[in-house]
């Protein structure tokens, strides 16, 4: 069954090429789709969650997907630090974030991301400086901004001293960026219209991949030093503990999603556990994904009613050789069994085809855009074959069934 | 029926009133009508008749491929086959039927080895060394390697030929099979047929146009407007 099968497969070379890179095709996209769209998202998230955190400050109604502009005044920031649990606070740091967006940096957006001094151990983790220093000139900057703020009234952006908010403008970026990009110590990048000078480079992994002084940041923004993005917040370990924490048995009163529902309802803002911010990620991300596995499914079942075409055509074209091998004695199965051989065959090749395809815009992908993660899963691996098995059996079912349905007698008078 | 016969047993095919029609509008054509046949084991028959006349419908079901649309009885080996379902009508035909057409019919994309083959996968039984010994038989062992095309045609009937007997069926139906040949493998041809016949008994019934082939069956039929002369003794 298998010889004669491989060798139509064989005497139709052309056709049974273009069938199998119609399914490669339909299955590199779909695992390319996938793994760049979970691999991008997930990197994404990864990355936030990398933050020594417990609680993520949104404004209310926000988006996960973190957006520019400053809605959270410093009024947040006090009220966020008072709130409390039988007179203990439950928030022992606020680390207030402004972001912003430089356009083209390595090729591509990237966030920015506005943090202070002083916080940037809460972004860095365990990530080491590779090169240069933390802001080394920021601390003059907001010494400045509070001399001027002490003097006065208020604020005025207009006294700042522009020697000193230049030498301010600085950048730490991460690896990853600095390989991409091929910046150094030192090179500039215009951001909102200024040249800040790259300060320091930083293991990959951070929440972003950029991070300039906040006081800078504000200041260009013109919303002066008491506006934030968002905010991540520390709590009290003692009094809060983590939802993976298992065989809990210390003492703690609430755990970290009762704390950011209590600190929510106290502050009226979106507050959200850090250690679920990838699934809650996710999660907000489900109608995108159900669009691109609409996509994906209409690409797969077109690449399948091609090789069932395919394999009508090819019974059609066939109808004396399905003759002569009734009139050998070949059963319904064996019939059958033929074209569901020459399907798998094709879908198989085809699957196998596509995860080449797939691993090789992979590459394409990273080696040209070496921001992007693309993430190929063992486990979609597998549902492509599955998919391929599948969908080259039922693709054979009707031109098969159609196979047996002929006369055999009319068939060995086909020309 | 009017050939007599010594013991049942020897009687490998018999159809008894054996009709084939096809509705044209409202009417019936008759391809077979009432046809009697009894063929005794080992008994090498012709079956001449001018074109159009069913001969070719009549082996088509004697061999099992076309159903009778009437038949008091078709016994292939002793079995009944009037009634039996498609499985148990194909599993018959495979193990005990052969075909010879005269168009060769064989399969354009396997070799001369793999279409001699095939018909021993279809039963299941691996090939060994019969395929190569049944080339050497007919006189294509040098061209096992090579596909239908790249033969002429006397050598695709007698590979075709070869397909047809590789499981030593106990009835060898033959449609014409000298149709396309010129004379030489036209007796090349019937000499197998002959040798086969000889070394392992096979039945022969052997649809021709040609009458000195018919001579040289041990019967002649003559087929007329779908009913069968009665079988003379050649």
């Amino acid at each position: 069954m298998t010889n004669l099968a491989l060798a139509n497969l064989r005497h139709h070379r052309f056709r049974t090429a273009l069938v199998g890179l119609g399914v490669a095709i339909g299955v590199g996209m779909l695992v390319t789709m996938l793994a760049l769209s979970h691999g991008t998202l997930g990197e994404v998230a990864q990355r936030v969650k990398s933050v020594r955190a417990d609680l993520i400050v949104l404004p209310a109604k926000s988006s996960l997907v973190f957006s520019d502009g400053a809605p959270l005044s410093d009024k947040f920031e006090s009220k966020l630090g008072e709130v409390s649990v039988d007179g203990r606070r439950v928030v022992q740091r606020v680390v207030p974030v402004f972001l912003g967006i430089v356009s083209d940096m390595a090729g591509q957006q990237q966030r920015v991301f506005g943090v202070d001094e002083g916080d940037f151990d809460v972004f860095a983790g365990n990530r080491r400086l590779v090169e240069g220093e933390v802001f080394p000139q920021s601390g003059a900057f907001k010494r400045h901004v509070e001399e001027l703020a002490a003097a006065g009234e208020s604020y005025h952006p207009d006294e700042v001293d522009e020697a000193v908010l230049s030498a301010a403008a600085e950048m730490i970026i991460d690896e990853r960026l600095a390989a991409a990009g091929g910046y150094e110590i030192g090179d500039t990048i215009t951001f909102l219209g200024r040249p800040f000078a790259i300060c320091g480079v930083v293991e990959a992994g951070l929440a972003g991949r950029v991070f300039v002084p906040i006081q800078v940041i504000r200041h260009i923004q013109n919303a002066g030093m008491a506006w934030s993005s968002l905010f991540f917040l520390q709590v009290d370990r003692e009094l809060v503990r983590s939802e993976s924490e298992a065989g809990y048995k210390g003492s703690a009163a609430m755990t970290v999603d009762e704390a950011a529902a209590l600190v929510s309802g106290e502050t009226r803002l979106r507050v959200e556990p850090l250690e679920k911010y990838d699934q809650m990620l996710f999660n907000s991300f489900k109608p995108i994904y159900v669009y691109i596995n609409i996509a994906n499914g209409i690409v797969l079942l077109v690449s399948f009613l091609f090789i069932m075409v395919t394999m009508y055509t090819m019974v059609l074209e066939r109808r004396r050789e399905i003759g002569v091998l009734r009139s050998m004695g070949a059963g319904a199965w064996y019939i059958m069994g033929q074209t569901v051989v020459e399907a798998l065959v094709i879908s198989l090749s085809g699957t196998a085809a596509g995860v080449g395809l797939a691993l090789a815009a992979k590459w394409a992908i990273e080696h040209y855009r070496p921001l992007l993660t693309v993430d190929i899963r063992p486990a979609w691996l597998v549902t492509a074959v599955a998919v391929g098995i599948v969908g080259g059996v039922l693709s054979a079912l009707y031109p098969g069934y159609r196979a047996l349905r002929l006369d055999p007698v009319e068939c060995l008078t086909y020309e | 029926m009017s050939e007599s016969v010594t013991s049942q047993s020897e009687i490998i095919v018999s159809a008894r009133r054996v009709t084939k029609f096809y509705r044209q509008g409202s009417q019936d054509a008759y391809v077979l009508k009432d046809v009697d046949l009894e063929v005794r084991r080992g008994e090498f028959i012709a079956i001449m008749g001018p074109s159009g006349s069913g001969k070719t419908t009549l082996l088509h079901i004697l061999g099992l491929m076309a159903h009778p649309s009437r038949a008091e009885s078709l016994m292939i080996e002793e079995t009944e086959t009037v009634g039996l379902g498609q499985s148990r009508l194909t599993a018959l035909r495979r193990d005990k039927i052969g075909f010879v057409f005269q168009r060769f019919n064989l399969l354009a994309v396997l070799n001369a080895a793999d279409n001699v083959g095939i018909a021993l996968k279809l039963r299941r039984v691996h090939p060994d060394h019969q395929v190569e010994r049944l080339l050497e038989f007919v006189g294509l062992a040098s061209k096992r390697h090579l596909k239908p095309g790249q033969m002429s045609i006397g050598e695709q009937q007698r590979l075709a030929f070869a397909r047809a007997v590789i499981h030593r069926p106990a009835i060898l139906l033959a449609d014409e099979p000298t149709g396309n040949l010129d004379s030489e493998n036209t007796r090349r041809l019937m000499d197998l047929m002959h040798s086969v016949r000889r070394e392992f008994g096979q039945t022969i019934i052997m649809v021709t146009h040609n009458q000195d082939l018919a001579g040289e069956a041990d019967r002649m039929c003559i087929m007329k407007d779908g009913q069968l002369s009665n079988g003379q003794v050649a």
